[in-house]
């Protein structure tokens, strides 16, 4: 059998087998139900998409005092700033299955976090809107302040806006959020030291941002924490 | 794919009956593609009926509409690689339902070849001889690289090509002289 001939067997072949499958029949209700259940994704030009996508990611930490951090709770205050207004943020210590099931979004489990990381899990619940609702898993490494941190929201949320975190040291009454001033706009993350109400250190962190099933991840290290291949592995294994 | 250049636009342009009657006309092309990806039936069923949900949900976003099929194609192969993911793998291979006793013996000897194909390979095969794509397009829908999908081609070629020799008649009967099988998809690709 010369190619040309094989070439048309094996066309006739797999149209053969294909035409065998046996299709089920057309169920166009089905089809409307699960279209109309389908979020649209929001089409917005591209400026505006920089735009949302700078603002979003904006997170600080700002941490009382270093030296006292292992020895101390550490007490996590947040607020978001959405339409220029100051929103404030329930946070509240939760199980991963709590959060699955309060969360509007599918909570995609932290994975191939390196050995001695512990974790801590804080609901972010803004008061404007329970969907704009955000989670955060907190690792705090071996001798880095803060550690490992990724937040996860909907993908498809509504207006922009920044989420600021910062943490306490020494417990006692929360603190005004500190100021944070000449924070140039992009998607960053920065991690603050204040001591004594002043500024002392200011690191730039770039999150590893993605989405998965619906949910954006933000993965935010602190340089050094992580080898390059270890948040690479993070990101494959909650890509699924 | 059949659709006529002009029901796709029409549908783009947001005529709902255009579209209806479009997604209508690629639902078999929907099933068997994913049922060629997850071989279960109900699977299969479930990932087509997402992915025309979401091709209908999507169309209008579309911009360059002589590219339709390609990217129909590239929703099912993403949600039938979904519903693969969530499924048990002990549910994943069903009994074949494709073996007609009519067909000659030839014909069914290479269609169960092409049962025995594992996924990876049937699927570009089948995209290229039954729905007619360039190799370049099996890549898009893919989602995978060029050089990749003609080696998968070449593969899914060698393994087919014991089957197709072996059905062909006596007289016809030729080995290739260099013992490979080459083929049109792969210079196209």
């Amino acid at each position: 059998m010369n190619q040309s001939q094989q070439v048309e067997r094996a066309r006739d072949a797999v149209g053969a087998y294909v035409e065998t499958i046996d299709v089920p029949q057309y169920n166009a209700r089905a089809i409307r139900a699960r279209a109309n259940a389908i979020a649209l994704p929001r089409v917005m030009p591209r400026w505006a998409a920089a735009a949302a996508a700078a603002c979003v990611v904006f997170v600080a930490f700002v941490v009382g005092s270093p030296a006292v951090r292992a020895q101390v709770e550490q007490m996590l205050h947040a607020f978001a700033v959405s339409g220029g207004q100051q929103v404030p943020v329930a946070v509240n210590e939760v199980t991963l299955d709590q959060a699955r099931h309060d969360m509007p979004f599918a909570v995609v489990a932290p994975a191939a976090i390196p050995a001695g990381f512990t974790p801590r899990i804080d609901e972010l619940t803004p008061s404007s809107s329970r969907l704009d609702a955000r989670l955060v898993f907190r690792y705090q490494g071996p001798g880095s302040v803060p550690g490992l941190t990724i937040m996860e929201s909907r993908a498809n949320r509504g207006a922009p806006e920044q989420t600021k975190l910062w943490m306490t040291a020494g417990g006692g009454a929360p603190q005004a959020p500190p100021a944070m001033n000449n924070v140039p706009p992009g998607q960053h993350a920065f991690v603050q030291f204040h001591r004594d109400g002043g500024l002392t250190q200011r690191v730039r962190v770039e999150p590893i941002s993605w989405v998965v099933r619906g949910t954006r991840v933000d993965l935010i290290s602190p340089p050094g924490l992580l080898t390059p291949m270890q948040l690479a592995a993070i990101r494959r294994e909650m890509s699924h | 794919m059949k659709q006529s250049d002009e029901l796709v636009s029409r549908a783009c342009a947001g005529d709902d009956a255009a579209l209806a009657d479009l997604i209508c006309s690629v639902w078999p092309d929907a099933y068997r593609i994913a049922w060629s990806i997850v071989r279960n039936r109900s699977v299969a069923e479930d990932a087509a009926q997402e992915a025309c949900a979401r091709a209908w949900r999507g169309l209008k976003s579309l911009r360059r509409r002589e590219r339709f099929a390609v990217w129909f194609y590239r929703i099912v192969v993403n949600e039938a690689r979904r519903a693969q993911t969530t499924m048990r793998r002990d549910e994943s291979v069903e009994a074949v339902a494709v073996h007609d006793e009519t067909s000659p013996d030839d014909r069914i000897a290479v269609r169960a070849a092409i049962e025995t194909l594992e996924p990876r390979l049937r699927l570009p095969i089948v995209l290229r001889y039954y729905y007619g794509l360039r190799g370049a397009e099996i890549a898009q829908v893919l989602g995978a690289p060029a050089v990749t999908v003609r080696w998968w081609l070449m593969l899914a070629h060698r393994r087919l090509r014991v089957a197709l020799d072996d059905s062909a008649s006596p007289s016809q009967h030729t080995a290739p002289q260099d013992g490979r099988f080459k083929d049109e998809s792969i210079a196209a690709g």
